[in-house]
C-alpha cells in the first residue's frame, strides 16, 4: 500500500518572468516541437489500407485523434515515394490531396524524410524505382514546387536528408548526391530547414541490436564490438566533410536516440553526444538539433510501451528535451503501433487466415499472433483508441501552444543550470529493479524504493500574461512546492490538466481496447495563489500541466 | 490507535482499496492448484455459457468470454467445485498457439492456478478481469498484462513456475501465447 503524505519541498521554484528565457518556441517550425514519428500514412499493413481510409472515410476520426493525442507535430517516412505513389490514387495509399488539407487546416507541422536512392521515373509509378540521380533530382524538385504551388510550406517543419543512412556504406557518394539536389531545393524555397542525419552510438545502444537483427548481419559493418560502432560514428564524421560544400544550406543536425539507460541516447548522454560532435566536427558547431526518432527502447517490445512507467519516462525526457537550447523538435517513435500514441484498430489479413480486427502492432517475431483482437467492432470497422502516451502529448502541447516561451527548468528544490537533466534515467534504471522483484513473484514490500523526481519546466505566453508549469512526478508521495514569482503576481485562479496511475499499477500493461490503466483530470484551483506566492501540488505518478494567470509589477 | 491510522489513511486518499484488492500479491494464504496442460489434446468445442451468473457480473464476464471463445474454441481441461462456487478450464486455439484460462471465483479464497506445459513455453498471461472488492455486490473490470520480466519481456516466457492468479470474487479470462 502507498502512504500517500505531502512532502513539501523546502526551496521553492522563484521564477523571474523578466530574466532572459531558455528559447522561443516560436523561433521553431517544429511548434511545439513535442511530436511524433509517423503521420499515418505508414500505416496501411497487413493488407490493409489504412491511410486510405484514415484520410478519407475515417478523416474526422483522424482528426479528432489527432487533437486527442496531441498530434501537432509528426514525421513522414519516405515522403517522395509516398507523394509519388498517393498521387496516383493506388488502393492501398492515401492521396496527398486529402491529407495535406488536413494538416493545414489543423495546423500540423510535418517533418518529411526525402530519400534519394530511388524513385518512379514515371508519374503513373509505373516503371521500375531508379537512383539516377537526375531523374531523382528531378522528382524530388517536382515534389518541392508541388509543395510550393499548393500553399503548403506552413505545414512543412522541414526536410530530413534521408532516414538512418548511417546503415550503409559510403558517406562520399551519399553527400555527394545530396550536394547536388539541396541547392537547387534552396533555389526553389531558400527559407525551408534542412537537416542531416548524424550517427552517435555507444556499445549496447538496444537500436543497433534491433537493426542488426533485422537486416542481417551481412548487410551491416564489418567487424564487431567497439569498432562497429566506431564505424557508424566514422560515418557521421566522414558525412558532414563530404557536405561541406552544402553545410551553409543545413540548418539542423539530426540523431535518433533509443535507451533511457543513463549510459545510451535517448537521456542526458545523448545531449552530450551532440555537444562530444559539435567539437569534433566544428563545421557543425551552431546548427540546431532536431531528435527525429526516440525512444527508451528500440522495436524489441513495444508493449512496454503500454504500460503508466513509459509515460513517465517520456515526461521527463520531454521536459529535459525543452530545456536544451539547441535541440527544436522531437519525434516518439511512433504514433501507431502500440508504442504510445494511438492504438489503432485495424482490419488485417495474414496469409491463409482470413480477416480480423485488432490493434496493429510492431515488430513481431512470431508473425502478427500478438495482436490484441478488438471485439467492439465489427468487420470492416477501424477506429483510433488513445494509447498511454496519448494525455502526455495532450496535456503538454496544449499547455505549449499557448506558452511558446521556455523560461526556467527545475526538479525537487534545484534549478536553472543546477537542476539535473538525469532524472529519466534514473527513473528509468530504478523501474528495472522494481520490475524484477515484482516479476519473480515479489510483494510491493520487497521492492526497492523508486529514484523518482519532481521535474517541471515554466513557460509564459508571449504577452507575460500567463503562466504554465510542465511537471512530472515520479516518487510515490504526493509533492508541494512553493512557487514565487519575480517581478510579477498570481492574477487568478489555476487550472490544472493531469494524468496519473496508481503507483502499484505502473508497471501492469494496459490491454486495448479495455479501460485504460490510468485517470485524466482537469481542475479548477482557485485558491492557494495570492500576490506573488503559491503552492503547486501534484499527486504521485503524475504528469500535470499548471496553467495560471499573471501580471507583470515590474516598474520601468 | 488502530482506528485513528485507518481514518488518518482515509482522509489522505491513501487506501486505495481498488488496486490494493487487485494486487497480485495477496498477504493471505492462497490455495494452489496444480495441474498438467496437454496441448495436443484435441478437446471438445468450447461454448460459452453465463448460467449461475447475472446483472452487472454477467453483462461485464460475457464480453470477456465471448472473445475468449474465439481466440480458443476447443476447451481441453475443466474443473468445478462441489457448490459451484469455483470453476476453472482451459481452451486452445486450432494451432495450438494461445491456451484461455477461464477461471470464475465466487468465494473471499484467493487461488492460483500452476501449470506444467511440455513442448511449449507460455509467454506472459492477459488478464481480463471482472472483480468485486465488497463480496459480490458490486463489479468492476480490469484488463492488463503483469510486469514484464525485462525490457524485451513481452517476447520472454512467463517464469517458472507457471502461475495464474485468481484473486476473490473474481471471473476472468487468461490468454497465454505459446511459444
Amino acid at each position: 500500500m502507498i502512504l500517500n503524505f505531502i512532502f513539501a519541498a523546502a526551496t521553492a521554484i522563484v521564477l523571474d518572468v523578466n530574466q532572459s528565457p531558455i528559447k522561443d518556441q516560436r523561433d521553431s517550425t517544429c511548434r511545439p516541437d513535442l511530436g511524433y514519428a509517423g503521420c499515418l500514412t505508414e500505416v496501411s499493413l497487413y493488407n490493409d489500407p489504412f491511410s486510405v481510409w484514415a484520410y478519407g472515410a475515417g478523416i474526422k476520426d483522424t482528426e479528432k485523434a489527432l487533437r486527442d493525442c496531441g498530434g501537432r507535430f509528426l514525421r513522414q517516412w519516405d515522403a517522395v515515394k509516398t507523394w509519388q505513389y498517393g498521387m496516383t490514387g493506388p488502393w492501398n495509399q492515401a492521396h496527398p490531396k486529402s491529407y495535406w488539407p488536413l494538416w493545414k487546416k489543423m495546423g500540423v507541422k510535418v517533418l518529411l524524410t526525402l530519400e534519394h536512392y530511388g524513385v518512379w521515373p514515371d508519374k503513373a509509378c509505373a516503371k521500375k524505382c531508379t537512383g539516377d540521380l537526375e531523374t531523382v533530382k528531378r522528382v524530388i524538385l517536382e515534389y518541392v514546387r508541388w509543395i510550393i504551388k499548393n500553399r503548403y510550406q506552413d505545414v512543412v517543419a522541414g526536410f530530413e536528408l534521408g532516414n538512418e543512412p548511417y546503415f550503409g556504406n559510403d558517406p562520399e557518394q551519399y553527400a555527394a548526391r545530396w550536394c547536388e539536389i539541396v541547392p537547387e531545393i534552396k533555389k526553389l524555397w531558400p527559407d525551408v530547414k534542412i537537416g542531416i542525419p548524424i550517427a552517435e552510438y555507444r556499445a549496447g545502444d538496444p537500436d543497433l541490436d534491433v537493426v542488426r537483427k533485422r537486416l542481417g548481419e551481412k548487410k551491416m559493418m564489418a567487424g564487431g564490438g567497439e569498432f562497429e560502432i566506431n564505424r557508424f560514428n566514422q560515418w557521421s564524421g566522414r558525412f558532414v566533410v563530404a557536405m561541406s560544400n552544402q553545410l551553409h544550406n543545413i540548418s539542423h543536425v539530426i540523431y535518433h536516440f533509443y535507451g533511457g539507460d543513463a549510459a545510451y541516447g535517448c537521456s542526458q548522454s545523448g545531449f552530450g553526444r551532440i555537444k562530444n560532435f559539435e567539437k569534433i566536427y566544428p563545421q557543425i558547431a551552431g546548427k540546431r538539433v532536431w531528435i527525429t526518432e526516440w525512444r527508451e527502447r528500440s522495436d524489441e517490445d513495444v508493449r512496454c510501451h503500454q504500460m503508466f512507467a513509459s509515460t513517465l519516462f517520456k515526461a521527463h525526457y520531454m521536459l529535459a528535451c525543452l530545456t536544451q537550447p539547441n535541440i527544436d523538435g522531437i519525434n516518439l517513435h511512433c504514433i501507431s503501433s502500440l508504442s504510445g500514441g494511438l492504438n489503432i484498430s485495424m482490419n488485417c489479413s495474414f496469409a491463409g487466415e482470413g480477416w480480423r480486427s485488432g490493434f496493429m502492432f510492431q515488430s513481431d517475431p512470431l508473425q502478427g499472433y500478438n495482436f490484441y483482437p478488438d471485439p467492439d467492432v465489427k468487420e470492416g470497422q477501424r477506429r483510433y483508441l488513445m494509447g498511454p502516451a496519448a494525455p502526455l502529448f495532450k496535456i503538454y502541447t496544449d499547455a505549449l501552444m499557448d506558452h511558446p516561451i521556455i523560461q526556467e527548468h527545475g526538479t525537487l528544490g534545484k534549478q536553472g543550470e543546477k537542476a539535473s537533466c538525469w532524472s529519466s534515467a534514473i527513473f528509468y534504471g530504478s523501474t528495472h529493479t522494481q520490475r524484477e522483484v515484482l516479476n519473480r513473484g515479489g510483494k510491493w514490500k520487497d521492492v526497492p524504493p523508486i529514484k523518482g523526481n519532481v521535474e517541471w519546466v515554466a513557460a509564459l505566453n508571449p504577452e507575460k500574461t500567463s503562466l504554465a508549469l510542465l511537471m512530472c512526478n515520479t516518487t510515490v508521495e504526493k509533492q508541494a512546492l512553493p512557487v514565487k514569482l519575480v517581478n510579477a503576481s498570481f492574477s487568478g485562479g489555476a487550472v490544472c490538466r493531469s494524468v496519473s496511475c496508481e503507483p502499484e499499477l505502473i508497471y501492469h500493461h494496459n490491454i486495448p481496447p479495455e479501460e485504460p490503466l490510468w485517470k485524466m483530470q482537469t481542475e479548477k484551483i482557485t485558491s492557494g495563489f495570492e500576490g506573488s506566492e503559491g503552492t503547486l501540488v501534484i499527486g504521485p505518478d503524475t504528469i500535470q500541466s499548471v496553467v495560471i494567470p499573471i501580471k507583470n509589477t515590474l516598474k520601468y | 490507535m488502530r482506528r485513528f491510522v485507518f481514518i488518518f489513511l482515509i482522509a489522505t486518499g491513501a487506501f486505495n482499496v481498488d488496486s490494493w484488492q487487485c494486487a497480485f500479491a495477496q498477504e493471505e494464504e492462497v490455495e494452489v492448484i496444480e495441474t498438467e496442460i496437454n496441448i495436443s489434446k484435441q478437446g471438445a468445442t468450447f461454448r460459452p455459457s453465463v448460467g449461475g451468473i447475472g446483472g452487472e457480473l454477467k453483462k461485464l464476464y460475457s464480453r470477456y468470454l465471448f472473445l475468449a471463445a474465439k481466440q480458443a474454441p476447443r476447451i481441453i481441461a475443466s474443473k468445478e467445485s462441489e457448490k459451484k462456487l469455483f470453476s476453472w478450464s482451459v481452451c486452445k486455439d486450432g494451432k495450438n498457439s494461445t491456451l484461455v484460462f477461464l477461471t470464475r471465483n465466487n468465494t473471499k479464497k484467493a487461488r492460483k492456478i500452476v501449470f506444467k506445459l511440455s513442448d511449449k513455453k507460455p509467454l506472459p498471461p492477459t488478464y481480463r478481469r471482472v472483480y468485486s472488492v465488497n463480496g459480490g455486490k458490486r463489479w468492476k473490470t480490469i484488463a492488463f498484462e503483469p510486469p514484464h520480466s525485462s525490457v524485451t519481456g513481452c517476447f520472454q516466457p512467463m517464469p517458472f513456475p507457471y502461475t495464474i492468479e485468481i484473486p476473490p470474487y473474481s471471473f476472468q479470462t487468461v490468454t497465454v501465447r505459446l511459444k
